[in-house]
């Protein structure tokens, strides 16, 4: 009996000893060194998880989405797993050769990629399949909705969703925005609890000047006339003489952004692209001649029935031969031996200022990047004949803003606007910035303007812009031919021209101004026929959405 | 022995006051735990539901892109031109209706 007292006695010192030691442990790790363990626990079971915002979108004026983001996924094969993978019915879903799966497949890595970027379609269509060692990383994808519209001001992304061009290149980290962090904590079986989001998602837009509807109008019209001209390139620009708000920017031939793109197609033609002006540039030494001499709006000029010596192996001609003109229709007819004459009484100094006035030979300040200056020289530098030639738009060179920006400046009343291309940027819907529209300079007074404005007028009347003329609509505008500089020849090329129409309208109240540049026509290059009835084309499809009304238009009441 | 039977019912005292603290003590235990593992379950649901949402979410993007290339200017053009025969009207062809005041 007594053993037996003992034995249960020993067993039960036994397991109150065993217990003991269990609660001491216990004690230890849950009390004394609770700090210790219950980070060591943390450690191992809480992770932070870092996630990149969906870049930001791009819109433009109306809100219409021309950049967006969404998440995709890219594909990967274990190719020590894919063993018995049916190439075959793999290369169906996803679109890939046999013979490049099988390569890759080869290629003695851990793993491959085998595509970037698959739609939730294809990623689905590809997991139904269940295909031993393939696997789905999250990448961005960036779609833009409206195919190859604005290509040029929006821009693109490379494939690590970095701004190539553009606005993309411009707002780069402001689209990108910032990493979210959040706090997981994994059990043994690996699945995750989120414990805390330090964020909540961020919402960055940018918002363009760009009115989409004028954007797909010019682009239509540019690779309609691409047909008939077969020209190098198209470009065309359309602006808010008042604010210098660009409403279009289009060039031809164009690109489609969610396609691969040949890097060489990324520059902006607007912008990079610089040529000589030619008869454009009339308006500067228009707007010079009334500015210093007012009383040349009453003087005749002779043209010299269309040819003029200027020096000894330099002869300037005219389209037509000319004789005896007035200002306005020495203006009208584009005479280029009467602009060579009204040079000489303007004198160059006086020219030079005016052209840079109006902005030519330097950036305009658009906040896009990658603009030519173009080249006009400082007076001191002409050579004896530069102030005749420069006054008809040669030996000097212009960027297409630049020379959309002058006569915006003649259609507002003479104040040279900052063109801008960005309205304004948003964070979670609450607007960070705001672009306003910046006065440059007054360069002419509101009397030049006007006569100016008279002048293009009649351009469009009877002069060289006829075919920019549309009933109703008083149309403002001047055109331009130039020759092409030849670097190998050294000398201007007699096969390459640049044809040209700028104008306004409503003349009186200008609600746009559009320029229109056709770079290397095929067959006839003058401007009269060439690039002016792209101009009227533009013209006339915008009219209604801008609500002109035309003045003899029939109207049921 | 009167003072032995006075022992003894103290000690049937004192162990029922012991067994009440223990049941407490296992029911505010047992609550204890049964609290850790269903913050726990819902956690797990929380988490497959935010995995929903961000799914639908994708899948939502995914359809308003979709939505939004069919409705792109150059595709309803295409449609309007190629499908239905219609034409960019004239200046010409656009009669405005004036309102009456």
């Amino acid at each position: 009996m007594r053993t037996v007292r003992y034995k249960i006695i020993f067993i039960c010192l036994f397991i109150f000893f065993m217990f003991f030691i269990i609660g001491s442990r216990l004690f230890w790790v849950q009390i004394v060194n609770y700090t210790f363990f219950a980070q060591e626990v943390s450690k191992q079971s809480k992770r932070i998880k870092k996630t990149q915002t969906l870049r930001g979108n791009i819109y433009d004026r109306n809100m219409v989405t021309l950049a967006t983001s969404m998440v995709a996924e890219s594909c990967y094969i274990e190719t020590k797993k894919a063993n018995g993978l049916d190439v075959e019915l793999f290369s169906k879903c996803t679109g890939i050769s046999p013979a490049d799966i099988r390569s890759k497949l080869n290629q003695n890595k851990n793993s491959v990629l085998i595509k970037r970027k698959l739609l939730p379609d294809e990623v689905l269509k590809i997991k139904s399949k269940n295909f031993p060692g393939v696997y789905f990383e999250k990448e961005q994808l960036r779609f833009y909705p409206e195919n190859s519209l604005a290509n040029y001001v929006v821009g693109v992304v490379g494939t690590d969703n970095k701004g190539l061009s553009g606005v993309e290149y411009l707002f780069d980290d402001f689209l990108t925005g910032l990493a979210k962090k959040y706090v997981v904590m994994k059990d043994g079986k690996g699945r995750e609890i989120i414990l805390d989001n330090d964020s909540e998602d961020e919402n960055r837009y940018v918002v363009l000047t760009i009115d989409s509807r004028l954007q797909h109008i010019a682009e239509a019209v540019l690779k309609k006339a691409h047909k008939t001209t077969n020209a190098k390139s198209l470009t065309c620009i359309i602006q808010n003489p008042y604010t210098g708000e660009i409403l279009a920017m289009a060039s031809y031939p164009s690109y489609d952004p969610n396609k691969k793109i040949d890097p060489k197609m990324l520059k902006n033609i607007s912008l990079g692209d610089a040529f000589e002006p030619g008869s454009v540039f009339k308006i500067v030494t228009a707007a010079a001649a009334l500015e210093k001499h007012p009383e040349v709006l009453s003087k005749n000029f002779f043209c010299e029935n269309g040819s003029y010596k200027l020096a000894k192996n330099i002869t300037i001609h005219d389209h037509e031969k000319y004789g005896l003109l007035s200002f306005q229709d020495m203006f009208a007819y584009s005479s280029n031996i009467g602009f060579a004459k009204l040079a000489r009484i303007i004198g160059k100094q006086d020219l030079w200022q005016y052209a840079r006035s109006f902005g030519f030979g330097m950036n305009t300040g658009i906040e896009l990047t990658g603009e030519t200056s173009g080249r006009l020289e400082p007076a001191s530098k002409w050579s004896g004949v530069s102030c005749e030639i420069i006054s008809f738009g040669q030996e000097l060179s212009a960027n297409a803003l630049q020379i959309i920006n002058s006569f915006s400046t003649v259609a507002n009343g003479g104040v040279l606007m900052e063109p801008k291309i960005i309205k304004s940027i948003f964070c979670n819907n609450k607007d960070i910035q705001t672009f306003e529209p910046v006065k440059i300079r007054r360069v002419i007074s509101p009397a030049t303007a006007d006569s100016i404005r008279k002048m293009l007028e009649a351009v469009v009347e009877y002069g060289t812009g006829v075919q920019a003329k549309i009933d109703g609509i008083k149309i403002a505008g001047k055109t331009g031919t130039a020759q092409k500089y030849d670097k190998h020849l050294k000398r201007y090329s007699d096969s390459k021209y640049v044809s040209l129409f700028a104008g306004f309208f409503p003349s009186k109240k200008p609600e746009v101004t559009i320029l229109v540049i056709v770079d290397e026509p095929k067959g006839d290059y003058w401007a009269s026929s060439v690039a002016t009835p792209i101009f009227r084309n533009i013209s006339s499809n915008i009219l209604e959405y801008l609500n002109i009304r035309q003045e003899n238009k029939f109207a049921l009441k | 022995m009167r003072i032995h039977r006075v022992h003894g019912a103290n000690k049937v005292k004192r162990s029922g006051v012991y067994f009440k603290w223990s049941i407490i003590i296992i029911i505010f235990g047992s609550f204890y735990a049964w609290q850790r593992i269903e913050s726990r379950k819902l956690g797990y649901k929380i988490s497959e539901i935010n995995g929903r949402i961000l799914s639908l979410a994708k899948e939502n993007k995914y359809l308003t892109m979709k939505i939004m290339d069919i409705t792109a200017m150059n595709n309803l053009e295409e449609v309007a031109k190629k499908r239905l025969g219609l034409v960019t009207p004239k200046p010409s062809d656009i009669v405005v209706m004036e309102e009456l005041k």
